[in-house]
């Protein structure tokens, strides 16, 4: 009789300390959502979209975290990307308008403005540390999935160290948090109140596997979004590639150091002598590790970080045998082309950009292509087609958008009947012909009084 | 003429003779309605696939088939005289007639006539009574007589008599030609069975069927009695018999031939054929060949072009051992080719004279093997029309159908010719085919100089020969009309219907040779002897083809692009065209350059190794399949002719390539440190490696300007 006694006490006393353990629990949610609500905004900007082969406003939302009491919110770069206008919805319901300071689409972040009323101090939520994460710590996802905002999830981090191979300078928070689209932008915080990653990415068709940006990172590029406008990099044209790579059952034979896979065309590496297939062992005097996957954004944090035009000493291995190199990086520059919308011909033009368009780049490094082509338009039906490579209007060359632009408008004085133009493009490495008749649009466009251009 | 007149004013007013309509009634008491009963496909062999062999056609015959078929009663005992219903003969297996009254009477089949496309069916029991029957007369018909055709239609299970009147409105002038009794009946009616001719007096006259088999003014072939009395029949034993004896000529003198062929891509299967398998599962066709004398076969086999270059070997059946037979050569104009091999083997006499007659029958006998199995089969068959073909050639019709090849015996066991495919080649543009009758008279003097007629570029070729097409040396893409008009070429490109645009000259071709440039138009080109200009036409592409960029350049997380074939096949219109006009031919090229027309001549040429003919390399251990970088591909890929690398054509599923996500149509550059310069290359550094003792090699991997390192290891998989 005493002990079961005992035992009913004993289970009593669980049952009272499990019932205290969450409640303690749930305080500590409730409690860090009080604290970080605050400062989480909907973010709902009005973007220009190029990409269905007209210019086109299209309404997006996310969300985002004011990080000072001046107004500063961190969101993500696709949330804002040409953006033409942002609001933001703040947790008193009020809704402000926003400006960008600057973005960084490497590292997939952008820092606005909030327009508060003058002497306004809003709050914000502390940036924390994400050096610290550790797998199986609970976090909490918030924002507005979906539109429904001032949501919160909670997870825990399910990888502290992921690699994307999208993000060339960061590494990923994964969380089971549930991430979904309006999150975008939005805190991942700890059980402490501090925002340790900002919300990025989900996994289509996935159950719980979110992404999220190192806080640590997101400082980074904050700090120099607000010293700089935009994060300068430098550009060697090194592709690195680690040594063990085990999704591909790749094993290079080597302890040390980062292999370089290529060597871009008329780079600085390829200019200071490095090849496909070098080992880099030092950058600088520093030596440097790419054993793995998860290695190679912090190797390229650090090339980039080199200052343009100061020459740097890469030590590397070549068929056994140690020499080194002078490396004088470049500015990156723009890592992304301007739009230009031909609205009568039914398309829409970007420049070729190195960087981001690396493919076109290889045929083509400067130029503009067709970014969209309008479905049943003009350009559509002239057998024009994505990512052609325009490299001739009536005979004249289009180096850039402003040549594209010149054409476009001397066609548009060509009278009804007559309204053709002869078409070279380059498409998957060969050339093609074709004749862009926008006779029709400008009969339907004549019907409609009034109706203007829109480039 | 007076007479005449008032007799055919008499006869319309007074309508048909009641003699004569007395005598239809009674006649069409001697037409029979006739019911073939087919059996077994009797090629068949019990056991074997039924299924695969048989066509759809055949199994209509599976079952008893009735379909509308008359005949008359020509004697007491109920013999029936039809017009030949053309069937398979080895098909039927039971006739019956089905009298006026309703009497069924069973009938086999007792003669076929030679000269005259009828059928004599004798009936299987005698009747218990004299069958009602037509008895002919002799009487001729003159020139203005009008006589009677006299018809039963069968309409479900009703019969109708038609009586149809005519005049005679054509006679033989000068001596009767050897047909005779021509009566010259023109009607576009064709009876089914037969029609039976009156004359005024409604006397039975003659029998008319469907077909126009004699060489006289349009009609129908109309039988006079006495001809149907005598002419010369062929009975069942007559039949049987004869089939005997050519199964016995044939078997001397034919002998089973397989085509051994490299393996054929299945899309280039042609359906009509049977294609066997060697040991080493390469494909092979088996057909049946004839010794024609100085030791070679004549083997009727129609084969493109393409096809004859992939013959490996060819051998006979020597008594049961294979015996190798060299190609002698592969016909233009005619689907067959002619081997050696023969030594030892009875020729057929080929008479230089024989031809299949008009109207006679002669005898088509076919040879097949399937799943090892000889099939053999003889009908018999005529010719009674003559068709108009292309180069006005005279083709003659026959009376059944017969699926080429066949060889073709008179009566008395004699070849006269064979049924063959037969090839025009109207331009280098198109070559037409349709099967005709190929008598011996015809086909005789091209055998006894038989190399003026082979195709000389149809001829067994290596394999990476055989893939090369004959070049120019550039990219192009059809004109359009809008394109044209923009450019003001509407005139030269005749509306923009003609001419290829240059899009690309590749280096050392014979275009850039001639001086050819990006935006010059190819119009036309001529064969030199040739009168006729080919106007250059693509309809649908060109040489190109969709562009593909593999995977969303737009998307995140990208691994990358997805290397694809860019460049495009050195096949297409053009280059066929010029392949089909052969290299060391010389043409005329017209063509638009600057907006000014211009000619070249040039001589044909074979191109440079392509990505389909070049050389490769299968390395099994690593799963992979490269090939050497052909001028297409480096030209599209903007490779300098130095720069080092091999295609990777193919990467072996679940192999130790697929594993490192090594992806075909990426470039392989190097092994080690060891530039690539071709397939001998790879194979040299892995054997260079091995005897080293390597574990591992690094390969590095090129697409598009990006390039990766991949280390693989040498050691054979498991299980190898």
């Amino acid at each position: 009789m005493r002990w079961s006694g005992v035992v009913a006490a004993l289970c009593a006393a669980r049952a009272l300390l499990c019932a205290q353990a969450q409640a303690e629990f749930e305080r500590v949610i409730a409690e860090t959502q009080e604290r970080v609500f605050p400062g989480v905004v909907f973010v709902k900007p009005i973007q220009e979209s190029f990409d269905e082969g007209e210019k086109r406003k299209v309404i997006v939302y996310g969300s985002g975290v004011i990080i000072s009491e001046d107004g500063l919110v961190v969101t993500n770069h696709h949330v804002s990307e040409k953006a033409i206008e942002i609001r933001c919805v703040l947790s008193d319901r009020r809704e402000v308008p926003a400006a960008i300071l600057g973005h960084d689409k490497e590292t997939d972040l952008a820092l606005l403005k909030l327009a508060l009323r003058p002497g306004e101090k809003s709050p914000w939520v502390p940036l924390g540390d994400s050096e610290g994460l550790r797998e199986g710590q609970f976090v909490m996802a918030m924002g507005a999935p979906f539109g429904f905002v001032r949501s919160v999830s909670l997870g825990i981090v399910s990888n502290t160290r992921r690699y994307l191979s999208a993000s060339p300078y960061n590494l990923w928070i994964q969380t089971d948090a549930a991430i979904n689209p309006g999150n975008s932008g939005g805190p991942l915080v700890n059980v402490r109140g501090e925002v340790v990653g900002i919300n990025a990415r989900g996994v289509f068709l996935a159950d719980n596997i979110g992404f999220a940006i190192p806080v640590n990172r997101v400082k980074e590029v904050i700090d120099a979004i607000v010293r700089h406008g935009h994060v300068p990099r430098s550009w060697t044209g090194v592709q690195l590639q680690p040594l063990r790579d085990f999704e591909k059952s790749i094993f290079i034979p080597a302890e040390r150091g980062v292999m370089i896979a290529g060597v871009d065309r008329r780079s600085p590496a390829e200019q200071a002598g490095l090849k496909t297939g070098d080992r880099i062992l030092r950058i600088d005097g520093a030596e440097v590790s790419g054993m793995y996957m998860e290695d190679l954004p912090a190797l390229r944090r650090l090339l980039a970080a080199l200052p343009p035009g100061r020459a740097a000493e890469i030590a590397y291995v070549r068929g056994g045998k140690e020499a080194a190199a002078a490396l004088v990086p470049v500015a990156k520059g723009k890592i992304e082309g301007d739009d230009l919308e031909l609205k009568e011909w039914d398309l829409t033009l970007k420049e070729i950009n190195r960087h981001t368009d690396r493919f076109l780049a290889y045929f083509q490094p400067e130029g503009v292509f067709i970014q969209g082509v309008k479905e049943g338009g003009n350009a559509a039906a002239s057998g024009l087609r994505y990512n052609d490579i325009l490299q001739r209007i009536d005979g004249e060359d289009i180096p850039d958008l402003a040549a594209a632009l010149r054409v476009y408008q001397r066609a548009s004085t060509l009278s009804q009947g007559k309204r053709m133009v002869l078409c070279e493009v380059l498409r998957g490495g060969y050339t093609q012909w074709a004749v862009l008749d926008f006779n029709r649009q400008s009969q339907e466009g004549a019907a409609k009084a009034g109706a203007k251009g829109s480039f | 003429m007076l007479t005449l007149l008032v007799a055919s004013l008499a006869w319309g007013a007074a309508g048909i003779p009641e003699p004569v309509a007395a005598e239809a009634r009674k006649s069409g008491e001697s037409f029979v309605r006739l019911s073939f009963r087919f059996g077994p496909d009797t090629r068949s062999i019990p056991g074997e696939d039924r299924q695969a062999v048989q066509d759809a056609a055949d199994r209509c015959y599976e079952r008893a088939m009735s379909f509308k078929w008359t005949g008359i009663t020509v004697d007491p005992q109920g013999s029936v005289l039809c017009a030949d219903p053309c069937v398979p003969l080895w098909r039927v297996v039971g006739v019956e007639a089905e009298h006026r009254d309703g009497r069924k009477v069973a009938l086999a089949p007792a003669a076929v006539f030679v000269d005259w496309n009828a059928l004599l069916f004798a009936p299987s029991s005698a009747p218990e009574a004299p069958v009602p029957h037509v008895e002919f007369h002799d009487a001729r018909l003159a020139l203005g007589e009008p006589f009677y055709r006299i018809e039963v239609m069968l309409v479900s299970r009703d019969r109708y008599l038609q009586i149809s009147p005519a005049l005679v409105e054509l006679v033989p002038l000068g001596p009767e030609p050897e047909y005779r009794a021509f009566f010259g009946l023109k009607t576009e009616d064709t009876p089914f069975g037969g029609a039976l001719l009156l004359n005024g007096a409604g006397a039975a006259v003659g029998f008319q069927t469907e077909y126009d088999l004699w060489d006289g003014p349009g009609g129908l072939t109309t039988y006079h009695p006495a001809q149907l009395r005598a002419g010369a029949r062929l009975d069942a034993q007559g039949w049987r018999d004869l089939c005997g004896a050519l199964d016995a000529r044939v078997a001397r003198s034919a002998r089973k031939v397989q085509i051994h062929l490299r393996n054929v891509k299945d899309e280039e299967e042609d359906d009509d054929w049977y294609y066997a398998r060697d040991d080493e599962d390469r494909k092979v066709l088996v057909c049946y060949g004839i010794a024609i004398g100085g030791g070679r076969f004549f083997v009727p086999i129609d084969l493109a072009r393409e096809l004859a270059h992939q013959i490996t070997r060819i051998t006979v059946d020597a008594g049961g051992r294979e015996r190798e037979a060299p190609f002698i050569g592969m016909f233009a104009e005619w689907g067959a080719l002619l081997i050696g091999g023969a030594e030892g083997v009875e020729p057929i006499e080929l008479r230089a004279d024989a031809a299949p007659r008009r109207g006679k029958l002669f005898l088509v006998h076919r040879a097949e093997e399937r799943f090892g199995r000889l099939y053999q089969e003889t009908d018999y068959n005529r010719w009674f029309n003559v068709r108009i073909g292309t180069g006005e050639e005279e083709m003659p019709d026959l009376v059944k159908r017969v699926n080429a090849p066949a060889l073709l015996f008179d009566v008395e066991g004699g070849l006269i010719g064979f049924y063959l495919v037969r090839r025009t080649i109207d331009s280098p543009a198109a070559v037409k085919r349709w099967e005709q009758v190929a008598s011996l008279q015809r086909l005789a003097p091209i055998l006894a100089d038989a190399e003026k007629a082979f195709d000389p570029l149809a001829r067994p070729r290596p394999a990476r020969e055989e893939k090369r097409p004959v070049w120019l040396g550039i990219e192009f893409q059809p004109v359009r009309r809008d394109l044209m008009e923009l450019k003001g070429l509407l005139g030269p490109t005749r509306e923009g219907r003609i001419g290829l645009l240059v899009s690309h000259v590749y280096a050392r071709s014979p275009a850039e040779a001639l001086g050819l440039a990006r935006g010059d138009i190819l119009l036309k080109l001529v064969q030199e002897g040739e009168s006729r200009p080919v106007e250059l036409a693509a309809r649908r592409g060109g040489s190109g083809i969709p562009f593909y960029w593999g995977r969303s350049m737009r998307g995140e997380d990208d691994e990358g692009i997805e290397p694809s074939r860019l460049w495009r096949p050195a096949r297409n219109y053009l280059t066929d065209l010029l392949t089909r006009i052969g290299p060391g031919k010389k043409v005329t090229l017209a063509y638009l350059s600057g907006g000014q027309e211009r000619q070249a001549d040039l001589v044909l040429e074979e191109g440079p190794d392509d990505f389909e003919s070049a050389e490769k390399l299968k390395e099994r251990t690593l799963g992979l399949y490269v090939r050497n970088l052909t001028y297409e591909v480096r030209d599209v890929l903007r490779l300098a002719p130095d720069d080092p690398g091999v295609v990777i054509s193919m990467v072996e599923p679940g192999g130790k390539a697929a594993v490192r996500s090594i992806r075909p149509y990426e470039i392989l550059t190097h092994i080690d440190s060891t530039a690539l310069r071709n397939v001998h290359d790879v194979r040299a550094a892995l054997d260079a490696a091995r005897r080293d003792g390597d574990d591992q090699i690094l390969l590095r991997l090129w697409n598009l300007g990006e390039t990766r390192i991949v280390a693989i290891d040498l050691a054979a998989p498991e299980g190898e």
